[in-house]
């Protein structure tokens, strides 16, 4: 579904990503772990189209999608919950939500897309009212999430998660992914968090200064010394 | 006499309110403060103006045309000069927008010369209806009820379309609206055409008893500016009630102290407004 080659990305011209190939399949639940600062949001930044590559190929869906600007990449079923969340804090959940759902078309697709973010997260459809401003960094996470979700995306892609929130939270958000993933949705997650991101996901990459260390099923890298010795503390 | 006083103050603040909406909006959405406003102002009410003299289609009839008119000029000069200063650093997009109002003011002198042009038969005319003990002029009372009925359009675009959500949408977070699917660089189109759409609609109200000429627009362009910040920026409610306050101000000021010292009561308070609430009355 996603194939990324020799990508470079960076900031005005100074590079951060150097030469990173990644694939995700269809289906599949996809892991970058790495520790702060290793490129990781960089990456992602890079695939929603919000920076252009310096150098190398994005394809999705067998179509490269280099120079396609962001908006666009959501129609074509890219969806990107960015780090931090990102709300729209003085619009209301509902309104959140609805922004979400802007590249959809229809009034009865968008209606079916709430009710199943709702029926994910019923906290979301009790406080629709509300601001976003108001809610607490859990419940945050879960309205950015619902958010991503509501373009019907082929490909969502979660920065960070677990940034911020209690370890009881990130449990709970973590397996609202797992949920989410028996719909058929692809998943990429970038984490911090090694251990947990790799036990949710299929596959995982290892990132770090922006390059690729190692990639391996989730099993294998628990196991490879470099993630037990640097990520882990064994 | 206070109540006519205050009453002639509340129809023109209207009026300045509407005026004020338009530019709140580009300075809260986009960060841009258009110092071309008041020239689209001006350009509007030229262009009600020739309207009504070649066709002969009053202003209040022909205000649709003009709308679009000065819609359409919003987004040219979204699209031919504050897109390219949008992420320029510094002074850059200011220095912009004041170059641009200082073409369209001069291109307005060369085309259409310094003299003064009225409207002199005027569908709804200066005389005055009586309601309770208050003399109202009919043609203020049209453009102020209307100001105010477009105002509220406004904001209930902005509140209530999903193209008004996606415009706050994109105020408050530009890199997240992208993330959205929403072609930010469309709603920043939209929004300078918006901008101008008010001033258009207030030209249009005006045109019937405003002398038309280059320096017409100053006065309302200087008080929209005090009004946005009253108001604070991005807030069209805010607009509206700093612009029916300085209306009043203005009126009462000018009763009070004398015509002549009108605007230093009014540019008084915006000074001490802003010394104690740097983000206006009704800021965010």
């Amino acid at each position: 579904m996603l194939k990324v080659r020799n990508l470079k990305l960076g900031y005005d011209n100074v590079p951060v990503i150097f030469d990173v190939s990644l694939d995700v399949k269809e289906k599949e639940v996809v892991s970058i772990v790495g520790s702060n600062g290793a490129g990781k949001s960089t990456i992602l930044r890079g695939l929603s189209g919000l920076i252009k590559p310096m150098a190398g190929t994005i394809e999705f869906m067998g179509e490269n999608i280099n120079k396609i600007p962001a908006h666009k990449l959501v129609e074509m079923g890219i969806a990107h919950v960015p780090e931090g969340r990102q709300l729209f804090g003085k619009l209301t959940v509902r309104e959140n939500l609805m922004m979400g759902a802007y590249v959809l078309k229809d009034e009865a697709t968008k209606k079916d897309a709430l009710d199943q973010v709702y029926a994910l997260f019923p906290r979301l459809k009790e406080r629709e009212s509300q601001p976003a401003e108001t809610f607490s960094g859990g419940e945050q996470q879960m309205l950015a999430i619902a958010r991503g979700l509501m373009s019907r995306p082929k490909l969502l892609m979660i920065d960070e998660m677990s940034l911020g929130l209690a370890p009881v939270l990130v449990d709970k958000v973590m397996d609202s992914l797992k949920v989410i993933r028996t719909t058929g949705i692809t998943v990429l997650i970038v984490e911090q968090k090694v251990k947990e991101a790799l036990e949710l996901a299929d596959r995982g990459y290892v990132l770090a200064s922006g390059r690729i260390l190692q990639t391996g099923t989730s099993a294998e890298l628990l196991e490879s010394d470099i993630v037990k010795k640097a990520y882990l503390g064994m | 006499m206070i109540g006519q006083v205050i009453i002639n103050g509340l129809l023109n603040g209207f009026v300045y309110a509407l005026v004020a909406v338009g530019l709140t909006l580009t300075w809260g959405v986009m960060d841009i403060i258009n110092f071309a406003h008041g020239e689209f102002l001006l350009w509007g009410m030229y262009g009600a103006f020739w309207i009504w003299a070649l066709v002969g289609l009053d202003p209040l009839i022909s205000l649709p045309i003009v709308v679009v008119l000065i819609f359409g000029l919003g987004v040219l000069t979204y699209l031919i000069v504050i897109r390219r200063v949008l992420n320029a650093q510094g002074l850059t997009a200011l220095l912009a927008t004041f170059g641009l109002s200082m073409v369209l003011k001069n291109l307005t002198q060369f085309f259409w010369t310094a003299n003064y042009k009225n409207v002199t038969t005027p569908l709804v005319g200066s005389k005055s209806i009586k309601i309770a003990g208050l003399f109202i002029r009919q043609d203020y009372l049209v453009a102020a009820v209307g100001a105010l009925l477009l105002t509220f359009a406004v904001m209930v675009f902005i509140d209530k379309t999903k193209t008004g959500v996606a415009i706050k949408a994109t105020s408050m977070n530009k890199a997240a609206a992208q993330l959205m699917g929403i072609d930010t660089g469309k709603i920043f189109a939209i929004t300078f055409g918006l901008s101008g759409a008010c001033v258009g609609a207030a030209a249009s109200l005006m045109a019937s008893f405003t002398p038309i000429y280059p320096e017409a627009c100053a006065l309302y362009s200087t008080l929209a500016f005090v009004i946005v910040a009253l108001g604070g920026f991005g807030n069209i409610k805010g607009a509206l009630y700093a612009g029916v306050l300085i209306g009043i101000v203005e009126s009462v000021g000018g009763y009070l102290i004398g015509t002549s010292f009108k605007y230093l009561v009014v540019f008084l308070i915006y000074l001490v407004v802003i010394q104690i609430r740097p983000r206006g009355l009704f800021g965010w």
